[in-house]
Formats: C-alpha cells, structure tokens, sequence
C-alpha cells in the first residue's frame, strides 16, 4: 500500500506478492553488484549473476509477477549503472526479456523434463543471440559476426554456470522453500 | 544515506564498495581515501538533471563532425566524472577501437595508408570514430543524468523504491557472504533481510527539485544546442 508518507506494509495478498516481487528484483540488482566484484577474463562477458532470481521465480510466479520483477530488475540496474539514457539500457532490456520470455516457454512447456541448466541454457544462448543481432546492427555493422562465436559460446558457457549454480541452490535454500510455499498459498 | 547513492554499480562506473568498507579516519593510521562525491547533486535535482541529459542528446547524434563529436564526448565524461563516478577508460578505449576496426572492413573515400589486407581510408575511419564516440558519449551523458534518486512515476515506480530498500539491505549484508559456505551464507542472509511477517514502514522522502537546478541545467543543454548550430555553420 502506498500511503502518502510512503511505503507501508500491509498483509494483504496482493502487496505481499508485490514485496516478493520487489525482493526478487532487490535480489537481482545484489547478484549484479556481487559479480561486479569477480574478475573478467574478457571485457565483455557477463556472468549474468543477475538472472538467477528469474530463474528461480520462474518456477513459482505468475507470469504476470514474473513480468514485474524483470522490469524491476532491468530498470532498476539502468538506474543503479546511470545507463538509463544509452545504448547500454537497450541491450541489457532486449537480453534480459527475451531470455526470460524463452526460459518461461521452455520451463513451462519441458516440465519435469527440462532441468533449470537446460532452462538457463537457452536463456542464455537467446539472450547472447539478440545482443549479437543488436551490435551487428547498431554498433559493429555487418563484420561483427565473426565474433558472433565467441559471444554466444562465453554466453552459453556462462548459462551453464548460472543453470547449476540454480539447480544447488533450490536444492539447498530453505529460503526459497519459504517464499515458495508462501507465495503459492497467497494464490490458494 | 541508502548505499545505493553512494555507489555506482555495473560494468562502465565502478563500484565503490572499498570506500564504504574503509575504517573511520583515525588520528594514527593511514590516511582515507577521498570519497567520490556527487558535485552536480549539489545544485541539480535529479529531474532537471535527467531533463537536461535528454535536452543534450539529440544534437549530440546529429553532429556528424569528429572533432565536434570528440569534444562533447569529453565534455561528457567530465560531466559523468563530476557526478562522482569513476569511469573505466580502458572499457571505453576497447569499445572506441574496436568500432573504429569493424568499420575499416568496409573501406571508402580517400586512402591513408594499407596495412596488410586492410586498407585503411579517411571515410571509415571517421565513420568508426563517430559510432565509438557517440556510443561512449551516450553513456557518460547517460551516467552524469541519471541518478537512483530519480523516481518514476506510478505504482511501478513506487515499487522500484521498495526495490532498491532491499537491494540497500542486502547489500549492507554482503560481506556475510562466505566463499566456503556460499550457499548457506546467502540462504541466511536472505531470510533475515526478507521477512514477511516483519512490519517495515519506510518513509519515502520525493525531494523537490529547486529552481536553481533548473537554472544551472538550462544553459548546460544549451551548450549542446550550441555545438550543434556551429557544426551546421561548418558544413555550410
């Protein structure tokens, strides 16, 4: 609820989803400054440390909560990073949602036989994809695609890390196991 | 002050984290290093700021002139600079030349020189100069304009406040985080900065921006405007 003095919290079902909401974009915008403080062995590659909050919730949001916290997420680091207003913003925003719009799809149409690394995997390798087509038409021009290789590779090896990285800690995380539950019971 | 104003977070400003894990000063010991401050916040508000940044931009990417290009773009930095950012030279340096390299592959106007297989000539390389410094311009005007105090608008906008109260949190509590332990570490940490049944009330302040802001941002977008009459005059 928005008061007029600010934020206050109340425990309808509707602003407890939209806490998890912010907390998962808060989670997003955490990993991104945690892996800010990993070395890069290129300029360039991303861990992409940010998205497994999205991998995560994918698993237990409604599509339309899902939506939120991707653009809590993008807007929130355009905001953070100050890159709002460049070419940055629209890289980040196109990567970011079109692999969570293909990890959703393969999510919910695998089920049981897609694990979170397949899932972070083509998420991965959309996301690197579109950025590729972005810099071969907005920045490099058509040459670029010679690097096209090595962008999706580091970007695919990078999803893998983040897939399993998601699998352990679904396992492990009683965390996750809460909020899950919660947020499942909320719909109920 | 949320952590989140002190710091500049992602790939192109740098994090701040050792300033704010620095000890207080003390009498003995080392001096402190100097914090980066935010001078342009002084005087700017953050809406007349992202105002003035969207006011600067659009003569900035219609100037075709390298020169024009290059000296707003390090007029910019200097901007992005004054907002308390330290921004990654070499980054921008790999961006610049790399653009100026994939545009040398389509060769046209008057030839400089052949290295190899690569000819070299006057139009691609200013053409790959023009992309490079609009695209690193863009940024560093794009990083001196936008600041996290800057509120959108509406329920969104709202919730991106409870967005980045959270992220201040966690962010309070990064340095529980254990390598050995990384995943319980972060489990917990997660569950005692994210409590549902906690009542939180959290006051947010939307504070106004003063006329003299205004004031100081007009003539910094008119300068732009300025730069782009005199490339027009140039051309002819």
């Amino acid at each position: 609820m928005l008061s007029r003095r600010g934020w206050i919290l109340s425990r309808s079902s509707k602003d407890e989803r939209m806490e998890i909401c912010a907390f998962f974009g808060a989670l997003c915008l955490f990993l991104s400054a945690v892996e800010y403080l990993i070395p890069k062995p290129l300029p360039f590659f991303r861990l992409g440390l940010a998205n497994l909050p999205i991998i995560l919730a994918l698993r237990f949001l409604k599509p339309v909560d899902l939506i939120l916290v991707i653009l809590l997420k993008i807007l929130g680091q355009a905001l953070l990073n100050g890159t709002l207003a460049s070419y940055v913003f629209l890289f980040s925003a196109a990567g970011t949602l079109i692999s969570a719009a293909t990890m959703f799809g393969v999510y919910r149409l695998g089920g049981r036989h897609v694990s979170l690394i397949g899932v972070s995997l083509v998420g991965a390798l959309a996301s690197s994809s579109i950025q590729v087509v972005l810099a071969i038409a907005f920045i490099f021009g058509e040459k670029a695609r010679i690097i096209a290789p090595l962008s999706i590779g580091s970007g695919v090896a990078a999803g893998l890390f983040i897939g399993i990285f998601a699998e352990r800690f679904v396992l492990k995380s009683t965390w996750l196991r809460q909020i899950e539950c919660r947020y499942t019971a909320k719909l109920d | 002050m949320p952590l989140y104003r002190e710091i500049g977070l992602g790939y192109l400003g740098e994090n701040k984290e050792a300033e704010l894990t620095m000890p207080e000063p003390t009498h003995t010991g080392p001096p402190n290093r100097r914090k980066s401050v935010d001078k342009i916040g002084k005087y700017v508000g953050p809406v007349a700021r992202f105002a003035a940044g969207m006011a600067m931009l659009p003569p900035f990417l219609l100037i075709k002139q390298v020169l024009l290009k290059a000296i707003l773009t390090i007029s910019f930095a200097i901007l992005a600079l004054l907002s308390g950012k330290r921004l990654r030279w070499g980054y921008f340096l790999i961006l610049l030349v790399s653009v100026c390299c994939f545009q040398l592959f389509f060769p046209w106007g008057k030839v400089i020189f052949e290295l190899g297989p690569i000819v070299v000539t006057i139009g691609a390389l200013e053409s790959g100069l023009i992309r490079g410094l609009t695209l690193a311009g863009m940024v560093f005007l794009s990083v001196a304009a936008v600041r996290p105090e800057l509120k959108l608008p509406g329920a969104l906008g709202g919730l991106l406040g409870r967005t980045f109260y959270y992220f201040d949190s966690l962010f309070e509590g990064r340095r529980r985080l254990t390598r050995k332990n990384f995943f319980a570490s972060l489990d917990k940490l997660l569950k005692e900065r994210f409590d549902l049944d906690k009542k939180h009330a959290i006051i947010a302040k939307r504070e106004g921006d003063r006329m003299r802001g205004w004031f100081m941002a007009l003539p910094a977008a008119l300068i732009s405007w300025a730069f782009f009459i005199w490339a027009q005059v140039l051309d002819g």
